[in-house]
């Protein structure tokens, strides 16, 4: 479907290789460049090209990039999971210890500041709270470089412009799905039993409240890795995101192709681990279909 | 937010404390520069790609334009116009690639013919009779008059680069050339990293290594400065200029570059073939307050820039006066005759249809609605797109107004932009203009070899789609470069094909 949509889009992706470069090109250098690239044939032929080069691992030249797509995509995932992984721990601790907080301060001063500092986070531009953060960091304070990207300190910031925006809406779901275990009759039961608060927090509530919210976070992950742009822009963080947007610009098919054949597998990869973590969390839960019977 | 921003502080002096130690321990004298533009390799003969390695003082040409576009020697000390097929240029002695190498007649002739043979830049190349390597005099002679020769010769797709080397797997990441500074690390994603090439025929910096960083957003070029990350960063936005413009440790060095904006118009329109029309059209637009408020470039004239000696140099031809483009209008007969407000050709209403491509940007779609906005006064309307498919729309004629960025003169001389964009068929003449007395001009610059007097018809031609409203030509880029204080020798080259050469210098090193 997306090579069809690619073969049916605007403009023609030999001439846009031209104009994206600045260069006027001669209809013979148009010419040549589509038969290169194999523009000319038929759809059908160019997908069957395309599909037996993806079955021997050939995912093709990318002509705005002169170079072997295979040989691309590996060093932008590398970057692209770095910094997706180092922001999903930011978001996992940080929403979780905010939302267990307000909800066990209900309806008191703090949870009202972590409502309004969550609804504040998710209102923040990425683009600007990455400028914001850069000023203060970087120019102010200088804790951290904005151009040296293999330093360890360097993923700190697009990490926290990517969590920040997101901890506003776990923390909040958080907080609901922790109430709404609270009020369970177990959380009852064991309060009269006498099981310390924090028992029960941290070994009944907070398991159950996991098995909702690994889900949320396992979408997050893959839209995560499906890269951020405007973040990467930023700070000169070389990911797929920008790499995905100057593909489109440029017409660049099967660079673009590939990308999204690589997401399709990251999200497919992220719902079967996710299953099979929630499996793990809950064995009542079986991803093969069926139930358990508690007996 | 308190809260959150304690936090962050924790947790970044946690992260940072432990790594941080970035201070440059080193003797070598260092200096950090950021570009803001770095294609996937920087082989010359590959689109403009050459303009990094001319930026960061890495690759020569036999001859380069200085930084008022003015045509000097450099590999080669001397040159003589034989005739109008022949010119005999004279090696530098003493000059060697970055692999030590030296750099002869011979080695010219391959790089030239590398070039010729393997660019895909149409615009530059030449027809070639022979090129003869005799010692350190190199011949070349052209099969038909070429005044424009050294000029494409100053082109970056011509910089001089040891084709002996040229299929090695990383030539394209490491070309060795023969400039001040050689390409150690290359990585398309981050920058580059050079060392000082100790046997450069001139010698004079007396910088050891520079550390080019890729940084495209211009905030984060500032604030880079403003850390003093670098000490030398280009095309900040205005706003991120004033930061440092009163700053007693940064220089801005600022003003107009080569690049124009115009909108092309579509000939083949019937109202636009007529020149009151296009007249009209161009007193009816505000180009200073598009200039000065909407991209903080400067109103354009014409196409070229009055820095060039073939720009022109007096006042704007068509200055904003919707009063005269009503007039005008009147005169043509095109009136609101259904009381719209809008004027009508042949029974309908004139809707321009004005268009810009998307990574045209925000100042394209900015401007097309300011012009709608005045051209509302002149009873002209107008739909302003920014679209994909603009290059079909180009090549199909389906507009009247093409929003296009040029860079008229890249090698200083006038024929590029009148035989790219403007002589009859030419390959950007998206607007099917024609003009015999322009064609005349170009043919006679094909002829033309002396300085002088292709400079003054450069001037006529330019006059002449002023005048003939060829175009409307909106804005001059403006270009700047701030260093800091303590980095001497750095001048701002209009053409911004130069940021650093030999001249480049730490002050306290």
């Amino acid at each position: 479907m997306t090579f069809a949509i690619t073969f049916i889009a605007p403009s023609d992706p030999a001439e846009m290789m031209y104009f994206s470069r600045d260069v006027v090109p001669t209809k013979e250098m148009i010419e040549q460049a589509r038969e290169e690239m194999g523009l000319n044939d038929p759809l059908l032929i160019q997908y069957g090209r395309w599909l037996t080069g993806i079955a021997r691992g050939d995912l093709g030249y990318s002509y705005s990039l002169r170079t072997n797509v295979s040989e691309i995509l590996p060093q932008k995932i590398e970057k692209t999971v770095y910094l997706a992984c180092f922001s999903i721990v930011i978001l996992f601790v940080v929403s979780f210890a905010l939302g267990v907080i307000a909800a066990m301060c209900k309806n008191r001063v703090i949870d009202h500041i972590i409502k309004i500092l969550s609804m504040l986070s998710i209102s923040i531009p990425s683009f600007w709270l990455g400028l914001i953060l850069m000023y203060y960091f970087v120019v102010q304070l200088q804790l951290f470089k904005i151009t040296d990207s293999d330093h360890a300190s360097s993923i700190v910031l697009p990490a926290l412009t990517l969590a920040i925006p997101l901890i506003g809406r776990y923390t909040m779901q958080i907080r609901a799905e922790v109430l709404d275990e609270l009020g369970c009759n177990y959380v009852l039961g064991a309060r009269t039993r006498g099981i310390k608060e924090f028992r029960i927090i941290w070994s009944h509530v907070i398991p159950n409240t996991l098995i909702n919210i690994i889900t949320l976070f396992g979408m997050t992950i893959a839209f995560l890795l499906g890269g951020t742009a405007i973040v990467e822009v930023i700070f000169s963080w070389p990911g797929l995101g920008s790499m995905a947007l100057d593909a489109i610009n440029q017409r660049d098919y099967v660079l673009l192709q590939a990308y999204v054949l690589l997401m399709a597998f990251i999200y497919v990869g992220m719902n079967f681990i996710v299953d099979v973590i929630t499996q793990l969390i809950d064995p009542r839960v079986n991803i093969f279909g069926g139930c358990k019977h508690n007996e | 937010m308190k809260y959150f921003l304690i936090v962050l502080v924790i947790f970044s002096v946690g992260i940072s404390g432990c790594v941080l130690n970035n201070s440059d321990s080193s003797d070598e004298n260092v200096l950090n520069m950021a570009i803001f533009w770095l294609d996937n390799d920087v082989d010359p003969i590959n689109g403009w790609n050459g303009w990094t390695l001319t930026r960061c003082g890495i690759g020569e040409n036999l001859v380069q334009m200085d930084e008022n576009m003015i045509l000097r020697p450099s590999i080669a000390d001397s040159y003589e116009i034989v005739d109008e097929y022949t010119t005999v240029f004279h090696i530098r002695d003493g000059v060697t690639f970055h692999n030590g190498n030296s750099v002869d007649a011979t080695a010219c002739k391959a790089s030239i013919e590398r070039a010729l043979e393997k660019t895909d830049r149409f615009d530059v190349k030449f027809p070639v009779e022979s090129i003869t390597a005799d010692g350190q005099n190199l011949i070349i002679k052209t099969s038909e008059p070429s005044g424009t020769l050294l000029n494409k010769l100053a082109d970056t797709v011509f910089i001089i680069v040891d084709v002996s080397e040229a299929d090695e797997e990383d030539f394209k990441y490491k070309p060795i050339c023969t400039g001040t500074f050689k390409i150690e690390e290359f990585n398309a994603d981050k920058g580059m990293v050079l060392s000082k090439h100790k046997g450069h025929w001139l010698g004079n910096t007396n910088v050891d290594v520079v550390n080019v960083k890729y940084i495209q957003d211009a905030s984060a070029r500032a604030m880079a400065l403003q850390a003093k990350e670098i000490d030398l960063a280009t095309q900040l936005s205005k706003h991120e200029l004033e930061l440092f413009e009163d700053n007693e440790d940064f220089i801005v060095q600022k003003g107009p570059n080569l690049r124009v904006f115009l909108l092309r118009l579509n000939f083949e329109k019937p109202y636009m073939k007529e020149l009151a029309f296009r007249q009209a059209l161009s007193y009816g637009m505000d180009k200073e307050t598009y200039a000065f408020k909407l991209v903080d470039g400067t109103p354009a004239k014409g196409p070229i820039n009055e820095l060039l000696s073939f720009g022109y140099k007096g006042e704007d031809y068509y200055q904003y006066n919707p009063r005269k483009a009503n007039e005008l209008l009147d005169e043509l007969g095109y009136l609101d005759t259904d009381g719209d407000g809008v004027r009508e050709c042949n029974g309908k209403n004139i809707v321009l249809e004005y268009i810009s491509r998307t990574n045209h940007g925000a100042d394209a779609n900015n401007i097309g609605i300011a012009m709608q906005q005045q051209y509302k006064e002149i009873g002209i309307g107008m739909k302003v797109s920014q679209m994909e498919n603009y290059a079909d729309l180009a090549s199909s004629g389906n507009f009247d107004m093409l929003w296009e960025r040029w860079t008229p003169a890249p090698t200083g001389d006038c024929q590029y932009f009148i035989e790219s964009g403007y002589i009859t068929n030419a390959a950007g003449n998206y607007g099917k203009y024609s003009n015999a007395t322009l064609d005349a001009i170009n043919s006679e610059l094909n002829s033309t070899l002396n300085k002088n007097d292709r400079d003054a018809l450069g001037l006529k031609a330019t006059e002449l789609v002023m005048e003939d409203v060829a175009s409307l030509f909106i804005y001059y880029q403006e270009g700047n470069i701030v260093t800091s204080k303590k980095v001497e020798g750095v001048e701002r080259f209009i053409s911004e094909v130069y940021y650093v050469d030999d001249r480049v210098r730490l002050v306290d090193a």
